[in-house]
């Protein structure tokens, strides 16, 4: 399963439905929630900042009103595209999956809070149970939750989504957006539902339980399998664990996704188990309206009488509605921050949280041009790298606060159960003097806003290093993306930076999509020699934020090439081994090691206002969960 | 010798030719005139207002932009980036850029390159579209129409299509875009120079040129395109113009210089992005150099025009 997708600002390319986190568990163990006792979003109000954030969290007011009309916003380019679980990857995305969750809950929901681990409260089913030398688990469905026709959502529930999603991805891989060749549900030998309430699943090997709940059962979504299980409107129901019953289902109901005029009319979309029905989807903008579900059998049930989404053409039209007051809640994107105070004068709150991902400026460790592949090679010249990047510098001034600092691809904020030793303190401070020492200590003549050179080429640990001739200069292009404005601003901080110990570094702005079509060893191998740095924004990650396929030798998202056996190691065992620790120890290695430079994790701020619910209810929406059903209108 | 044809310009300020120099060049009607053309073009000029205005300004853009940084330093190699946005203040008349440069430096800088594209850019495409024109409005015939096909396909693609495309393929250095903007302007000056060719050609000492045997060659090099050269000038000074605007646009939409060279387009997109900051100086200062200084080619252009068409002369 590809937990990854390009990022390049908050508010665009990032996908990627759900995300769990949590589990610490050894075999035969029960997994344990990694959020601690509290398991719905609380009403004590939040005034502190702690690092990362921006903005505060109001405490929840009683000064409400029943019913009325929440809005919220959704962009171009943004908008929901799919109600049917079973998503298809051109479909796929964090925003469609806050869609689909009003109307369809996940098995496992995320995040809690600010923090991305998996909230049991909100949850279909109890954490899974691994046995068999976590080869075996088992899942215990929570009882109170129901179809919006009464039915109870069951076992046979979750057993029907996995019974269409293998129809859907044999059928052809793009038809689900999660889904990698192997991993889930590829990876489910068998299962069995010995009761309404349980399902087992078999798999063909042993995993580390926490990557397995974290990225592999995270993305389920029961279906109900009473209403759905017909090839036709008014056909007979199907046994759908026959696979050509299974393939009819599937093309049955992807079909009836596929018009989108009909979402609010089909009666195949009229039994849900969110908290919300739809009763509106316009299919040109996709701005939607929804109504709560009395049947709903979540913790807390919406109180307002009606959620609509509208529609705006870009993040510039809506943070204009947001200064005219026209939308009760909607993002900030990062330019803008500065105008927040105009915000917070026309009543909005406004908060902000980094979201569980890393952006980077990645090495291309297979450019032979000018001996590049060597110079990389070699960690001290990394460090020293790694030793110009000023974050607090850019925090401040590029992102005005909005974001945290981030040494490595598990960020300290925000808080998982993975974060490493090394993510707390930067292993590699903005030093002049220490870059400047790391070189000259290994051979190399530093000259101040000159060229500096190799002058004692050799591999003896005073030397250059392996294949780096004697005058050599350290001179490299870095090409970065022209939108949005952070990564130039970054590279050009970077580029002054190393003027000062006699590294010249060219900037190149170019597209995204050409960047990411271009300049990317795994994809575009013939253009290996032409690119020695890049900076294209990162990714966001799944719960459980290994970096298989990012920095493991044979990742389709290993852009520079980065190969290292003890990460891949390291890697393996993130994902395979049973060592809850394991992807504590995989980080700790990236992030010491430095495939990249990796640079600040921003916020994800969004406004609100005129509406009052649980702090936890708005800092989840850093984590892009989105719970309005804790929201009330304010009087 | 009294004019009574087109005059020759070149040969308006020649040194005092030898016996056997003035026997080789009196091929063909050659008129000599002391000059009289130029200083009656001049006084048209300087009693233009506008275009002596502009004649002005670019003294001081081209004052402003390459002797300014010896007078103001500042430090355009390391930005603050923590001070990124900063206001005016002491030591910074204009603020600091969103990369913690300082704003009035880098004005300065993106002035020079500016400038040196726009000249560059604007004397490639008058040297080809000049050249181009001769040749057919010479040779007429299949080679007309051929390159006046080339031109029509040239300019039917828009420009600035072109100009994004070869941006984001190439990296943007400032040979990049002089080749650029100068390969992609040449169309309308050989259009152009083509027309007068084709007036020319058909004028008695061209005819008596031709007729006492100058080649073709020759007659292009020393009658037709110094005769043509005012309205040559006169289209360079809007070719600088065009230069300017377009690699401001370019930058504008993000493909322009790379840094460490500065173009004002990329100034005023990062000033665009930050106006309802309130981050004004990164915006009016560096707009308000470029209207003045493409207004002040155009002014000098309009001057030129009127003072070099002797049709458009007030007397």
């Amino acid at each position: 399963m590809t937990p990854l997708v390009f990022r390049r600002s908050r508010f665009s390319f990032v996908a990627l439905a759900a995300a769990g986190a949590i589990l610490l568990a050894a075999c035969g163990s029960s997994g344990s929630s990694g959020g601690g006792g509290k398991q719905a979003p609380n009403g004590a109000g939040s005034t502190s900042t702690t690092e990362g954030q921006y903005g505060t969290l109001p405490a929840e007011s009683s000064n409400v009103i029943t019913g009325g009309t929440v809005t919220y916003d959704i962009e171009n380019g943004s908008q929901p595209q799919y109600i049917m679980p079973v998503t298809p990857g051109a479909d796929t995305s964090v925003y469609n999956a806050e869609f689909q969750y009003l109307l369809y809950r996940p098995l496992y929901w995320t995040p809690q809070g600010n923090r991305p681990i998996i909230n049991q409260a909100l949850s279909l089913a109890k954490l899974p149970v691994y046995s068999n030398g976590n080869k075996t688990l088992t899942i215990h469905m929570n009882s109170q939750y129901k179809w919006s026709d009464g039915k109870p959502v069951t076992a046979q529930d979750v057993e029907f989504f996995i019974d269409i999603l293998r129809a859907a991805v044999k059928e052809n891989n793009a038809n689900f957006g999660n889904y990698t060749p192997g991993a889930f549900p590829d990876n489910v030998v068998s299962m069995k539902t010995p009761d309404p309430a349980t399902l087992v699943l078999n798999l063909d090997r042993a995993y580390n339980p926490n990557w397995y709940t974290d990225t592999q059962l995270v993305v389920i979504q029961p279906m109900p399998s009473q209403d759905w299980n017909i090839a036709s409107t008014g056909g007979p129901h199907l046994d759908p664990s026959n696979a050509a019953n299974a393939k009819k289902i599937y093309d049955f109901l992807n079909s009836e996704a596929k018009k989108v005029g009909t979402y609010a009319s089909n009666p195949l979309w009229k039994v849900v188990d969110g908290p919300f029905k739809l009763t509106s989807f316009n299919p040109t903008t996709d701005a939607n309206t929804m109504v709560p579900n009395p049947t709903y059998g979540g913790p807390v049930k919406p109180k307002f009488a009606e959620l609509k989404a509208v529609y705006f053409t870009s993040s510039t039209a809506e943070f204009n509605a947001l200064r005219a007051g026209k939308i009760n809640v909607g993002g900030v994107p990062s330019a803008d921050i500065p105008q927040v105070p105009l915000l917070r004068r026309t009543g909005y709150n406004v908060y902000g949280y980094p979201d569980l991902g890393f952006s980077y400026i990645v090495f291309n460790f297979k450019d032979k041009t000018n001996h590049w592949n060597n110079i990389i090679s070699q960690l001290y010249v990394r460090q020293a790298l790694a030793h110009l990047e000023d974050q607090q510098a850019i925090i401040k001034g590029v992102y005005h606060g909005a974001a945290a600092e981030a040494y490595g691809p598990v960020p300290a904020i925000p808080a998982t159960n993975y974060v490493p030793a090394n993510a707390s303190t930067d292993p590699y401070p903005y030093s002049i003097s220490d870059a400047t020492n790391l070189l000259k200590s290994h051979g190399w003549n530093v000259v101040p806003n000159g060229t500096t050179t190799c002058q004692n080429p050799g591999t003896g640990p005073n030397q250059c290093g392996a294949g780096i001739p004697k005058g050599q200069n350290l001179n490299f292009t870095v090409y970065y993306t022209n939108d949005p404005p952070v990564a130039g601003q970054e590279t050009i901080a970077l580029q002054g930076a190393a003027k000062q110990i006699g590294v010249n570094i060219t900037p190149v702005a170019k597209t995204f999509n050409f960047i990411i079509q271009n300049y990317d060893d795994p994809s575009a191998p013939q253009n290996n020699n032409k690119w020695q740095v890049e900076n294209f924004g990162g990714f966001n990650e799944d719960i459980y934020p290994t970096t298989d396929e990012i920095f493991n030798i044979k990742g389709s998202f290993n852009e520079g090439g980065y190969t290292d056996p003890k990460a891949d190691q390291l890697i393996n065992a993130s994902k395979f081994s049973s060592n809850p620790d394991a992807l504590k120890a995989e980080a700790s290695y990236i992030t010491e090691n430095l495939p990249a430079i990796f640079t600040p994790n921003e916020d994800r701020i969004s406004a609100w206002k005129g509406i009052t619910g649980p702090p936890d209810s708005f800092a989840s929406l850093s984590q892009f969960g989105f719970t309005p059903e804790y929201w009330q209108l304010t009087k | 010798m009294t004019s009574i044809g087109p005059v020759d310009p070149t040969q308006a300020a020649a040194p005092l030719a030898t016996e056997a120099e003035l026997l080789a060049e009196h091929d063909a009607g050659q008129v000599y005139e002391q000059g009289s053309s130029w200083r009656l073009a001049w006084q048209t000029f300087r009693e233009n207002y506008f275009a002596v205005i502009g004649v002005i300004l670019v003294i001081f853009f081209v004052l402003f932009s390459f002797v300014g940084p010896y007078l103001y330093h500042s430090n355009q190699l390391t930005g603050s980036i923590a001070d990124a946005n900063l206001g005016p203040g002491k030591g910074h008349p204009l603020g600091l850029d969103q990369n913690g440069f300082d704003e009035l430096g880098r004005i300065m800088k993106g002035g020079q390159t500016a400038l040196e594209i726009g000249f560059a850019a604007a004397a490639l495409a008058s040297v080809i579209g000049t050249l181009v024109g001769a040749i057919a409005g010479l040779a007429g015939g299949l080679v007309d129409a051929l390159l006046m096909r080339i031109v029509d396909v040239g300019l039917a693609i828009p420009t600035l299509f072109i100009i994004l495309v070869l941006a984001v393929r190439y990296n943007g250095t400032i040979t990049a875009f002089v080749l650029i903007i100068g390969i992609n302007s040449w169309f309308v000056p050989a259009r152009l120079v083509r027309g007068e060719v084709l007036s020319l050609r058909t004028r008695d000492f061209v005819q008596a040129s031709r007729s006492m045997g100058a080649t073709q060659w020759r007659l292009m090099w020393r009658h037709l395109i110094p005769n043509a050269l005012g309205t040559v000038i006169v289209n360079v000074t809007f070719q600088i113009a065009d230069a300017v605007l377009f690699l401001s646009t370019v930058g504008y939409l993000g493909f322009g210089l790379n840094p460490p060279y500065v173009d004002w387009g990329d100034q005023l997109s990062d000033g665009v992005t930050n106006l309802l900051n309130g981050y004004w100086w990164e915006i009016y200062p560096v707009g308000g150099c470029l209207i003045l200084l493409v207004l002040a080619f155009n002014f000098i252009g309009d001057g030129l025009r009127d003072a070099l068409d002797v049709r458009l002369r007030r007397r």
